[in-house]
């Protein structure tokens, strides 16, 4: 298995994890058809490596909010595979936006939550690790496909398989963030600051759908 | 799709039975826009059925996806103390003071309900007892198509 599906709790001393970059770039050379919804800090860096027909970016959109837009696309369109980047910002709320899609019964949705985690600094007692496990929160509330990701080079070599299975499918994806990373902050404003409107963006992938 | 309460459920019980109507029933009410605008987005035809205080709920999901997205999303909102407030000699019109909503015998998400849509810049009608059900949801259907932006219709009526 080339990815981590134990649910065990992480060390604390952290060894190299996924970066956000690596975790995007292999999702787009690998992506085809599928629609990707990004939200809030995800934007940014997903715009940097596509500019797909079929991507749709809600800068200011929370984590439910984007889950259930990703859910509706899907129900709409079960002919086309929908991946839906999201943060985890919005934790408490997650089982009842899962527990919404899995009673969809729908198969073509992959959510892929991205769990940011400060780096540990040696001798820095403010260090607290994450205490949500997303992916044994998934698992508990139905999801047969539930991946935890945390190796670059593993990750790399399964997104094309991931992007196969028949879902819903979670994928915990665990990253670094701290507040000097910019990966993870900051680029909420830029996105906000697109030429394009949420309303165009919508209007272009309703219209790209409807052509396929 | 939405939630069902005592107002909405002989809807949802039509749609349950209906051949070309999918009911989706969401786990809170704010789901529910965010699945309609992808519904729209994907090309279906979406309806929310929702309660006037699930409505006051979603505002953030409202301006975030079917505003932002200008998505001709109609609604249905049942107007849970249109009869309380009638009782009490209120009207939807009156000015939501402190005052009034906090009087024990005014339901302050009957007074809330119009002027929050208002706020939001949804247009909206009143079906009262007087009024025909089914036609006032066909108008607010073809208002939210003709129009290209969300609409509601309270429903401060039963629909038994």
């Amino acid at each position: 298995m080339c990815w981590c599906r134990d649910h065990g709790p992480l060390p604390v001393l952290i060894r190299a994890m996924l970066t956000i970059a690596q975790l995007l770039e292999p999702l787009c050379r690998y992506r085809t058809n599928e629609v990707v919804v990004t939200s809030m800090s995800l934007v940014h860096p997903w715009t940097r490596l596509s500019q797909h027909t079929l991507d749709l970016a809600l800068p200011d959109s929370k984590m439910d909010h984007v889950t259930g837009l990703a859910l509706g696309i899907a129900l709409a369109r079960p002919d086309r595979d929908v991946i839906c980047l999201i943060g985890d910002d919005n934790r408490p709320r997650t089982p009842g936006g899962l527990s919404t899609i899995l009673s969809a019964c729908m198969t073509n949705l992959t959510l892929i939550l991205i769990d940011g985690r400060h780096l540990p600094i040696p001798g820095d007692p403010s260090f607290t690790p994450s205490v949500v496990n997303h992916s044994a929160l998934a698992e508990a509330v139905g999801f047969e496909q539930v991946f935890r990701v945390e190796d670059a080079h593993k990750y790399a070599q399964s997104v094309p398989e991931i992007l196969s299975l028949t879902g819903p499918t979670f994928i915990h994806a665990i990253v670094p963030s701290s507040n000097k990373t910019p990966a993870m902050k900051g680029h909420t404003k830029d996105a906000l600051q697109s030429p394009i409107s949420l309303a165009d963006s919508a209007r272009k992938v309703l219209d790209t759908l409807k052509l396929n | 799709m939405g939630l069902t309460d005592r107002i909405s459920e002989p809807l949802f019980q039509v749609a349950t039975r209906h051949p070309s109507i999918k009911l989706i029933t969401v786990t809170q009410d704010s789901e529910a826009f965010a699945i309609a605008a992808g519904l729209w987005i994907g090309g279906a035809s979406p309806f929310v059925v929702i309660r006037n205080t699930g409505l006051l709920e979603s505002g953030e999901v409202i301006r975030s996806t079917v505003l932002r997205m200008a998505a001709p999303i109609p609604m249905l909102v049942t107007g849970h103390g249109y009869d309380e407030i009638t009782e009490a000699s209120v009207t939807p019109e009156d000015l939501p003071t402190t005052e009034l909503l906090s009087r024990s015998d005014v339901d302050s998400a009957a007074v809330l309900t119009e002027p929050t849509l208002a706020a939001w810049g949804i247009p909206f009608s009143r079906c009262g007892v007087e009024d025909d059900p089914v036609a006032a949801i066909s108008q607010t259907i073809n208002d939210a198509r003709a129009d290209q932006c969300a609409g509601a219709v309270i429903m401060a009526r039963s629909l038994s």
